[in-house]
């Protein structure tokens, strides 16, 4: 795992100051590369561009600007950098908009040391980080977009909605490929392809919402 | 009517009405007496006009020294002042001459005979302040023998005045109130935000922290760390706060009454969006769901996990409770049902088929058992009863 973890960057934004030694300490136990540990979304931003991480751990609840807003803010600054959600309790709603912003993956504090590192890695490698909870958040997102025209090129197809079906109900990733006979990187492909789709539907919303407003570019 | 409780000091709006109508008894006294004395030499019998003069100083000051302090707010009160106030009226037949009570000589009270009606009105409502205007005008006509245009008018304004009093004092009560309750509703929802945010800034930190870290450190620092993890995970189902959805009458947000059932054992999973079913629907859905949860409890392990899942279908709506334990036997659900436990099968199958809706169960060996609950998401009305 180290050689995997060699060589990625990661930002860790945190206002907690245990939280953040604590986070540091096991990801620079499983050979990443801490750039920066800062308490709140301004200063990540700041720091974002000359540090360049690979990853970006967030916490949703900052002191200042949220972090959805510091999401959105990163993304839009640099379309390639991976965001991995991470809040202590179930703020359903913030989950859902930093992952419309563009964050890449979702987990809840409580996980394990292991779990953490672990989601960092996948994180890094380009895989989606899902939770039960974010794909049931996506799944009911996309059933209430789904009110829309029916030709929406954002829509989800009938295997992505039984993925992500399975993933709400506790199956690993793992395991949801076993049940689907899918390789497992089929099954990373079309959890990806989820969330994908719901920053692109948000995208064009904005737009949409834009053009009518009439501030094209 | 005003107030619900009687005999409690008045407040609020209600005493500023209070001394509102004190300053108008005042005002009416000063217009009443300087007639009395104007006329005292007309009059059939002076000393009692002047003694009913003297009376109504005296029913004054006594209005103003209770009304004040917001004491005049009682019925023993208001009821002598009303009754005492008809008499002084019809005392103005001894005090004047048969062709002055007939000739349109305003009664002795005049004006100041208002006041009772307004007091019944501020204690009783609009209802009771036309009633006791109509008494104030019958004194008058007993006084005249009769009415002409002006104790017409005058009776008229005096009723209107009771009633319009009466109901504004009942309204502004009632605003005074609503907006007391806004209040502490908004102080409520404050304070649970406050407390929430301080939780979350503090005490769930450090206890997520002592969970990794102690799971991690193993031993009995395992055992601590699975006592922080429990407690870390009750206290975040007490505050995750789903913004409270505005549910139709006879409806209810299932979505809410899920997530109350996470725990570290339990994972809860729901859209983001309000998923609402009628009333019985939801509580016959949520105790399927809890005997279900239950099942995991008692036949799935020890150390199994559940999964619910909420999900709105459209036209319906899809509950999955999953666990990832022990499992069951082929026909092992058909086995309870013969000998008859009420288990699965027959509660959870027995509430859902009621709905409407249908149970699925699925169970492999050594894999954990699903139970998929769907119901029609029109099940209000007919299917039940």
């Amino acid at each position: 795992m180290s050689d995997e973890a060699a060589g990625t960057r990661v930002l860790v934004v945190d206002d907690h100051p245990i939280w953040r030694r604590a986070v540091e300490r096991d990801l620079a136990e499983a050979g990443f590369e801490v750039v920066a540990c800062v308490a709140d979304g301004e200063t990540a931003l700041r720091l974002a561009p000359a540090t360049r991480p690979d990853v970006v751990l967030m916490d949703l609840q900052l002191p200042g600007i949220t972090g959805v807003e510091a999401t959105a803010e990163l993304v839009r600054a640099d379309p390639s950098i991976r965001v991995l959600m991470l809040s202590s309790s179930g703020e359903d709603a913030d989950v859902l908009a930093a992952a419309k912003a563009g964050a890449r993956g979702y987990l809840v504090k409580s996980a394990a040391a292991e779990e953490l590192v672990e989601a960092v890695r996948r994180t890094a490698a380009g895989e989606a980080v899902f939770s039960p909870g974010l794909a049931a958040l996506v799944l009911g997102e996309f059933r209430r977009m789904a009110l829309g025209p029916s030709d929406d090129p954002t829509r989800l197809t009938e295997r992505e909605t039984e993925v992500l079906r399975l993933v709400a109900k506790g199956l690993t990733a793992r395991q949801v490929a076993d049940r689907l006979v899918l390789s497992h990187r089929t099954v990373q492909n079309h959890v990806q392809n989820t969330l994908r789709k719901l920053q692109l539907h948000n995208k064009v919303q904005l737009t949409r919402w834009a053009i009518e407003q009439g501030m094209t570019e | 009517m005003p107030t619900a409780i009687r005999g409690e000091a008045a407040s609020g709006v209600l005493l500023s009405l209070w001394r509102a109508a004190a300053v108008f008894r005042v005002a009416a006294l000063l217009f009443c007496g300087y007639l009395i004395l104007r006329w005292r030499d007309l009059y059939a019998e002076p000393a009692v006009a002047l003694g009913v003069g003297a009376a109504m100083l005296l029913a004054t000051a006594a209005m103003v020294l209770l009304a004040w302090p917001g004491r005049a707010h009682r019925l023993g009160f208001v009821l002598a002042d009303v009754l005492g106030c008809a008499a002084l009226t019809m005392l103005s037949r001894l005090a004047q001459h048969p062709d002055q009570y007939h000739g349109g000589m305003p009664t002795l009270t005049s004006i100041w005979g208002a006041g009772a009606a307004i007091e019944v009105g501020l204690l009783l409502g609009g209802a009771a302040g036309v009633l006791a205007g109509l008494l104030q005008f019958a004194a008058s006509v007993f006084v005249r023998e009769g009415y002409d245009g002006r104790t017409l008018a005058n009776g008229v304004l005096i009723v209107l005045v009771g009633g319009v009093v009466g109901y504004l004092a009942t309204a502004a009560v009632r605003a005074e109130q609503e907006r007391a309750e806004a209040a502490a509703e908004r102080a409520r929802l404050a304070e649970r935000d406050r407390l929430t945010r301080s939780i979350h800034d503090g005490v769930l930190q450090v206890l997520a922290l002592v969970h990794r870290r102690g799971a991690a450190a193993g031993g009995e620092w395992a055992d601590l760390a699975r006592e922080a993890a429990a407690s870390e995970a009750a206290l975040r189902a007490l505050i995750t706060s789903r913004a409270p959805a505005l549910t139709p009458s006879g409806q209810r947000e299932l979505a809410t009454d899920l997530v109350a059932l996470r725990s570290t054992r339990v994972t809860v999973s729901v859209p983001d969006v309000p998923v609402l079913l009628a009333w019985p629907v939801a509580e016959e859905l949520l105790a399927a769901v809890a005997e279900a949860l239950r099942n995991v409890e008692r036949h799935a392990g020890a150390d199994a996990m559940a999964w619910v899942f909420l999900e709105d279908l459209g036209d319906q709506v899809a509950v999955t409770v999953r666990d990832d334990g022990t499992g069951l036997a082929p026909g092992r659900l058909d086995e309870a049902a013969g000998e008859g436990r009420v288990g699965v099968a027959e509660s959870i199958r027995g509430r859902v088929a009621e709905l409407g809706g249908q149970v699925r169960i699925s169970s492999v060996p050594g894999a954990g058992t699903e139970v998929e609950i769907v119901v029609p998401a029109t099940a209000s009305k007919g299917s039940l009863r």
